[in-house]
């Protein structure tokens, strides 16, 4: 009789639980989301980490990651945050390459300063100078995102230097002909042309060096043309006639040793590879 | 030398089958298996946290073990008066101190090996061969060593909850030896700074035995951080050793 009260009286218990359990969501709670984590204090975490510096790091990034992908926290809570969030990451594990990316994958995709991401990359690189790929990442986004060639040009040139590799230089060569300076960049191309051993870069930079030699070219010829016409009132018959008038000492040829077509009706000049310039 | 064994193989025993030990060791495996959980939520290499997550709880079960097998071993044998039965056979009370602390240090270095290798297997199963795993375990060893010492030393003189309290304090005291060192730098006062650095000097720095990060990230150490790290070991090995034997042999029991 006792003992069937007992289990009657833990089954009540259970089935009051199960209730609690089910009702617990209707009540509506005043929260603030991860309020207790935006007040990290950086140094001092890295100083009382007594030896677990490195699991604390992964802490704080994981609940960075859940907190900067949780739409329900304001959204310039989470932009002034987060730099607060990643520096006690990196005070606590400044090797950790991952957290810069995702750092400056949030302030550019989320916040759209891709700045901040360049500035969130750079001290990455700071504490880490072998990462290369940390200078190659705050190249693109000062290429795509900040449309700022010559950082990107000065980027990706720091990274070839730590590690050269061809793809480094061939990303370089093409911020510096976004920023037309054809010479500087054709020199960039030639290095990788001749030094690239995978092929890939090698095709790329044949395209390359072929576009900006007949640009070089087409422009010194279109010139000695104006020229020429100034001079003559019209025309030159052909290149040949250029150079047998002293407009021009030689007559140019592409990268291929092909001469360019020129048009006596007109006065303009095209490559004869016109696939590849395009 | 046969007594010491002999106190030392019983304690283990009785380690291995004290329900705290087992409930420390099941709670380590299950935490060393939610790290591959972890592992999915970071972006970029998942086997970095693996590894951080499973050597910290690594250590913090080590250190689990140590305070609470520890504390609770030593003082049984003085409540339980068994320890009077022991040491009326032809065994000093020297070789039953030392025979304790190198029973305990057993259990705790089973627990360490026991978790290092299933870490290592994690990994090994996420594609990752990171033996590094077996040299922090081996430096885990020599600290544990330590804190046992440490830890039956208070056990001999002060009660059972005391002697946990003291063990913990020495073990986060240890750890923050270069904290201190790094606070004694702000200090404006040229004396408070070289009273701070001194004691910053004074204290066990357990920062000798982890290299948790250098072998996350494959980093070489250079071999005469090992040998210092064994020559430490030695020292507060036999210094806090001798100091449980010594204040043991002072007390009535």
């Amino acid at each position: 009789m006792r003992k069937g009260f007992l289990i009657a009286f833990i089954l009540t218990l259970y089935v009051g639980i199960l209730y609690e359990n089910f009702t617990y969501k209707r009540i509506s709670m005043p929260y603030v989301y991860g309020g207790w984590i935006i007040r990290l204090p950086s140094k001092a975490l890295k100083d009382f980490s007594l030896g677990y510096q490195n699991v604390i790091a992964d802490m704080v990034y994981i609940w960075a990651i859940q907190y900067f992908s949780s739409p329900e926290i304001n959204f310039r809570t989470r932009e002034a945050n987060l730099r607060k969030f990643f520096e006690a990451v990196w005070a606590l594990d400044p090797k950790y390459l991952e957290t810069y990316s995702t750092a400056a994958l949030i302030a550019n995709y989320d916040f759209g300063n891709p700045r901040l991401a360049i500035e969130f990359l750079m001290e990455g690189y700071k504490r880490n100078p072998d990462a290369w790929e940390l200078l190659s990442e705050a190249a693109f986004y000062a290429f795509k995102y900040a449309r700022d060639y010559h950082l990107a040009h000065e980027l990706y040139l720091k990274a070839y230097r730590i590690n050269p590799d061809p793809y480094l230089l061939s990303m370089a060569a093409g911020m510096l002909e976004r920023k037309k300076l054809f010479q500087l960049s054709w020199k960039y191309w030639w290095k990788v042309y001749q030094t690239d051993k995978s092929g890939y870069f090698r095709k790329a930079a044949e395209r390359h060096l072929y576009k900006l030699k007949a640009k070089m070219d087409i422009d010194r010829l279109g010139r000695a043309v104006k020229e020429f016409k100034a001079k003559f009132g019209r025309f030159p018959l052909s290149l040949e006639e250029l150079r047998e008038r002293g407009i021009i000492r030689e007559i140019p040829v592409d990268f291929y040793g092909d001469p360019y077509v020129y048009d006596p009706e007109t006065g303009k000049i095209k490559p004869r590879r016109e696939h590849l310039w395009k | 030398m046969k007594s010491v064994r002999a106190v030392a193989y019983i304690t283990f025993k009785e380690g291995i089958r004290d329900r705290i030990y087992l409930i420390f060791f099941f709670f380590a495996v299950v935490l060393l298996l939610f790290s591959l959980f972890l592992g999915m939520l970071v972006i970029g290499d998942p086997n970095k946290v693996i590894a951080d997550f499973g050597m910290a709880v690594m250590s913090l079960f080590a250190l689990l073990v140590v305070i609470f097998v520890g504390g609770t071993s030593f003082s049984r044998e003085l409540s339980k008066k068994t320890v009077i039965l022991v040491l009326s056979k032809p065994i000093s009370r020297e070789e039953f101190m030392l025979g304790k602390i190198l029973g305990i240090w057993l259990n705790v270095i089973l627990n360490i090996i026991a978790m290092a290798f299933l870490l290592f297997l994690l990994l090994l199963f996420k594609g990752s061969r990171m033996w590094g795993i077996f040299i922090q375990a081996f430096l885990l060893i020599l600290e544990m060593g330590i804190l046992t010492a440490v830890s039956l030393m208070f056990s001999s003189f002060t009660t059972q909850f005391l002697s946990m309290l003291f063990t913990f304090s020495v073990y986060i005291v240890s750890h923050l030896a270069t904290t201190i060192e790094k606070a004694s730098m702000t200090l404006k006062s040229g004396l408070s700074r070289t009273i701070v650095k001194a004691i910053s000097y004074a204290i066990p720095n357990f920062d000798y035995f982890n290299l948790k990060n250098q072998i996350v990230y494959g980093l070489k150490v250079p071999s005469v951080f090992y040998y210092k790290a064994v020559a430490y070991f030695f020292f507060l090995f036999l210094l806090f050793s001798i100091l449980a034997m010594w204040v043991f042999k002072k007390r009535e029991v």
